[in-house]
């Protein structure tokens, strides 16, 4: 590519001559300002742009980095939010559950009193309908044998000679009665 | 002494009754009884003799006790109820009177017992009462 701008130089001598330029020693500087731009690029313009593409890299990672943690920020304040709004439905299922348990037990505790209440009244309804009929019969009793007694006082002092001759023959007829039935 | 059975005895006992004098009999009985210690049994001996003497002659031995003293009418149906329940061609026996009984009787023989009193009748009531 400078073989070209050479030869252009060395033709074009007399003319950028009259204007005070030197063409070789343009050409120099041409040949060193390339030599310094191929030199620069080689050593310099690489290693900086590839410092520049690392650090841009590591811009990039770390806005990509920081879009992920924000990211994951959100879903985790997400899922604490659905874990909170869960815990809460569960305390709730279970406050209602324990409620709904202890209405139960008050009720069947209830219902068990008022058996056991029932029961009660009316053991004692039958223990007081037995005493009654115990006392009952013991009245009666008291009262046959009381009249038992009565009638043994009366019939001694009054049942005189002919009434008790009566009272034989009826029952030696009443014996004969019998075994006539029974033949 | 060679030992016998009381139903023996007792079936025994008429025969003997009729051949030795009774007194000795019964003195010998009673010497018996002590010795084995069964006096508690002499009243079950006398029944059991009596009624052995019943079935070996047909006369029929009985207690009748009312609460007054019987009139003969009285005393005749009274033997004629038992000559009619037991087969019995005679009756022999004593007539007690026990108050106690209030009025109506009793006849004891040895197989029947009638108890025909009024105090009979009350116990009967006061027994159903305790029932």
């Amino acid at each position: 590519m400078l073989l070209p701008i050479a030869h252009a130089a060395t033709e074009s001598a007399g003319g950028i001559a009259a204007l005070g330029l030197d063409g070789r020693a343009l050409l120099f500087q041409l040949i060193n300002f390339g030599l310094l731009l191929v030199l620069l690029r080689a050593f310099a313009y690489k290693p900086v742009l590839k410092v520049l593409e690392a650090r841009r890299q590591r811009v990039e990672e770390s806005l990509r980095t920081a879009k992920e943690v924000a990211k994951a920020k959100t879903e985790l304040g997400r899922q604490v939010q659905q874990a909170v709004q869960k815990a809460q439905r569960q305390a709730q299922t279970i406050i209602a559950a324990g409620q709904a348990r202890a209405e139960a037990i008050m009720k069947e505790a209830e219902t068990k009193a008022h058996q056991a209440a029932e029961r009660i009244k009316k053991q004692a309804k039958a223990h007081l309908s037995q005493q009654v009929t115990t006392m009952r019969e013991e009245l009666r009793a008291e009262t046959l044998q009381l009249v038992a007694a009565a009638a043994a006082q009366i019939l001694g002092e009054r049942l005189d000679t002919k009434r008790d001759e009566e009272l034989v023959f009826a029952a030696v007829a009443a014996a004969e009665q019998h075994l006539k039935k029974k033949s | 002494m060679k030992q016998y059975s009381r139903k023996k005895l007792a079936r025994a006992l008429p025969q003997v009754l009729a051949r030795y004098p009774r007194a000795e009999v019964v003195r010998l009985v009673a010497q018996e009884l002590l010795k084995s210690r069964s006096a508690g049994e002499l009243p079950w001996l006398l029944r059991e003799t009596a009624a052995a003497f019943f079935a070996a002659t047909g006369e029929l031995s009985v207690q009748i006790t009312a609460a007054r003293p019987l009139s003969s009418a009285a005393r005749e149906r009274i033997e004629q109820l038992l000559k009619h329940l037991t087969g019995a061609a005679a009756i022999a026996g004593e007539t007690a009177i026990d108050p106690g009984l209030l009025g109506g009787f009793t006849a004891e023989t040895p197989t029947l017992e009638i108890d025909a009193s009024v105090q009979e009748k009350l116990n009967a009531l006061t027994r159903y009462a305790r029932s």
